[in-house]
């Protein structure tokens, strides 16, 4: 079994995690104290990956760090259907290509106003927050228009890992104090996301209450 | 002249959704029930002052995200699962706004002896524009009609203001627009919305 | 954020003399500012320990206990809370660090007493449908006015903490020592007869803004302690996306205001207990 090593609270982290989810991969979840203890800082984690970044996973052959990188491993390595990661397919991996990377805009702008409202995190959260405006809008834009064209998802008919990449600053931007009402396509991807079975949740992305569970 | 605000398009607001808007001020929380009937609700569960646009819908009924207090078509507190043998007083009640879905778009607020044409359109999207209402009503320009909305290209176009600065910009198409055409105004409107910020800001 | 002009004396001397949690000893750098009740603390480390001064420069006092830095922005007019099973041994002690909320520190202390949320905030973890009924338990108002307390809770929890593999029936006891304190006993799987101990110390920056130092003292000697930072800041966080959402932000006293049921006892307590005693910053004396 593949080991993450976490936090719980990170998007980056809970993308890993979800994705394992969705794909009923079970992980060796290893809780790194990245607040307040700064373990991610630590000769221990550094001698892991340098970078002092999260998530790592430690397949068993390597060491993978990058949230995009890992979801791209557990795709190629994980799932036999080929839909998360649909490599035969050129033009739908590249629509996947290009939302991992900007999946990082996402955690530069929504992600970092998040830690600076709710972990104290010092930064400029003006920038933050008007950079934030500027990739919410992108994202809504596309979605707007996949909607147009009937579809639910960002790159393919189906859930692929860029939705698993860009969901969670999305769906976490509250977090930062940006408010997701501008948004009524990202709603209803969200909403889409969540609803996949196998989701899991994490603070701030609450559970499916719609449907009442059976005991 | 029409009382009827728009809050969103048809379309704009899936079937078990629920979403938070203003409108005249007040903060309120739409929803749409299992069913297809629309709501409009104070945006405030009389229990504990949470938000129910953080809520859920299930069926024809709207629950509160914090406790799962839920609450019927009429605004009535219908369940308190603290207390599964409760039957909720009369008293624990939401405020309700009328609420319809007319001519491809939702709207709040107005006399329901009267509301807007009827006339067949399919939703768009919606976009917040950061400027106040009267100044995209003047750059968009065109006669509003009797419900208020403007063409756009094809498309008809009805505003919200949201607050003061900012105002939603929703579109419907007629029934039978393609995709593509579709798309192409979804892009016009984002150019429109780049110039009058810009402008705005100039 | 801080107002550095902020008047201290035009607030209530319950306020004002009472101490809060301002920073986690081991994580707190030696020279530090602070925000307390809109006024800017600077608080230092000394060879005869931490010091803090008023924004006006005058010296007001600070001590460390249970874990975390304390200051009385005022004088003292009583110690800090007692919690005995501090020093009990075979505990151990979890700091959590703070997190920031965007909402009354008492709406933070009211949500922290309340069960009936679990089933749909802390879905699967602290609650679960339809185990969602409150059961009758108890709540009193110690002699003096001293503490708020609600006994005999009793709720079904699929997973009751870390250490818990299954759903079992848990135990709480719920106190308020102080205004933006509070400290929640529940069953303990490992040690039955024993209460695992969890808080949270709530440092008031202003009436509609605040952090929140999570602290639990346990009987765990294998979950890692990581672990159990994450378990902790995972419940909290999802406090945090209600609180914040709450309307309007400050607490509201007047009765009229929101409705309580049967199962908000301790909140209705609570309430009643600080207008009682004029604690009411963060709170609202008004209708809507």
């Amino acid at each position: 079994m593949a080991t993450l090593y976490d936090y719980a609270l990170s998007g980056n982290c809970y993308k890993v995690r979800l994705l394992a989810a969705l794909l009923e991969v079970p992980l060796d979840v290893q809780a790194v104290d990245f607040y307040p203890g700064r373990a991610h800082l630590a000769p221990a984690f550094l001698a892991l990956n340098p970078a002092g970044t999260l998530p790592v996973l430690e397949t068993g052959e390597s060491v993978l760090t990058q949230s995009s990188a890992i979801l791209g491993w557990l795709a190629a390595t994980q799932d036999p259907t080929g839909r998360w990661l649909p490599t035969d397919e050129p033009e739908t991996l590249a629509r996947v290509l290009g939302w991992l990377a900007f999946a990082d805009r996402l955690t530069a702008t929504v992600g970092e106003a998040r830690l600076h409202d709710m972990l104290r995190k010092p930064l400029d959260i003006d920038a933050a927050r008007a950079g934030a405006k500027q990739v919410l809008r992108q994202l809504e834009t596309a979605l707007a228009e996949r909607q147009i064209a009937g579809q639910s998802f960002l790159a393919a008919p189906h859930p692929t890992i860029a939705d698993i990449a860009c969901f969670p600053y999305a769906a976490l931007a509250p977090d930062g104090g940006i408010a997701l009402d501008p948004y009524p396509a990202i709603r209803d991807w969200i909403f889409a996301i969540r609803s996949l079975p196998g989701f899991i949740t994490m603070p701030g992305i609450h559970a499916l209450h719609e449907v009442l569970d059976q005991p | 002249m029409t009382d009827w605000i728009p809050v969103s398009t048809a379309t704009g607001l899936r079937r078990g959704g629920v979403m938070r808007s203003f409108v005249c001020g007040q903060e309120l929380a739409i929803w749409h029930s299992a069913g297809g009937a629309v709501h409009a609700w104070d945006n405030r569960c009389p229990h504990r002052g949470m938000r129910l646009s953080h809520g859920f819908v299930r069926g024809e009924q709207l629950a509160c995200l914090y406790h799962g207090w839920h609450y019927g078509a009429d605004g009535a507190c219908t369940a308190i699962p603290a207390h599964p043998d409760l039957v909720p007083p009369a008293s624990i009640c939401v405020p309700t706004s009328p609420c319809i879905e007319a001519g491809g778009f939702v709207w709040v607020g107005g006399d329901p002896a009267h509301p807007p044409a009827e006339i067949p359109r399919l939703g768009l999207r919606s976009l917040h524009v950061e400027v106040p209402l009267a100044t995209l009503r003047a750059h968009l320009g065109g006669t509003p009609d009797a419900d208020g909305l403007v063409p756009f290209g094809i498309a008809a176009a009805a505003l919200q203001a949201w607050d003061d600065r900012t105002t939603v910009l929703h579109l419907a198409t007629p029934p039978k627009t393609s995709t593509t055409d579709r798309i192409a105004l979804s892009r016009a409107a984002e150019a429109l919305r780049r110039e009058v910020e810009e402008w705005q800001t100039a | 954020m801080a107002d550095r002009m902020t008047d201290l004396t035009a607030l209530p001397a319950v306020t004002l003399n009472d101490w809060y949690c301002v920073a986690m000893e081991v994580t707190a750098p030696d020279a530090f500012d602070t925000t307390l009740l809109g006024a800017t603390f600077y608080v230092t480390r000394t060879a005869d320990g931490w010091q803090a001064t008023r924004p006006d420069g005058t010296p007001c006092r600070c001590q460390t206990r249970y874990d975390h830095i304390w200051l009385c922005p005022g004088t003292p007019d009583r110690d800090l809370f007692a919690l005995p099973e501090a020093d009990q041994s075979g505990r151990r002690p979890v700091p959590c660090g703070a997190v920031r909320v965007a909402c009354s520190p008492l709406r933070a202390v009211e949500n922290f007493l309340d069960i009936a949320h679990f089933p749909f905030v802390h879905t699967g973890i602290l609650g679960s449908e339809p185990h969602t009924e409150v059961y009758r338990y108890e709540v009193e108002i110690t002699e003096g006015d001293a503490e708020v307390w609600a006994t005999k809770v009793r709720f079904y929890q699929p997973q009751a903490a870390k250490s818990a593999a299954g759903g079992i029936e848990t135990d709480y006891m719920y106190r308020v020592p102080a205004p933006m304190v509070s400290v929640l006993y529940k069953t303990c799987p490992p040690r039955p007869g024993e209460w695992d101990v969890i808080a949270i110390f709530v440092q008031p920056l202003g009436p509609e803004l605040c952090d929140v130092w999570p602290w639990m003292s346990l009987f765990d000697d294998e979950t890692p302690q990581e672990a159990l930072i994450q378990f902790q800041q995972t419940i909290f966080l999802q406090d945090r996306s209600i609180l914040e959402n709450q309307v309007p932000r400050l607490l509201p006293l007047d009765p009229r205001m929101e409705v309580p049921t049967r199962a908000d006892l301790t909140s209705v307590a609570y309430r009643r207990w600080l207008k009682a005693r004029g604690a009411t910053y963060g709170a609202t004396l008004e209708a809507l």
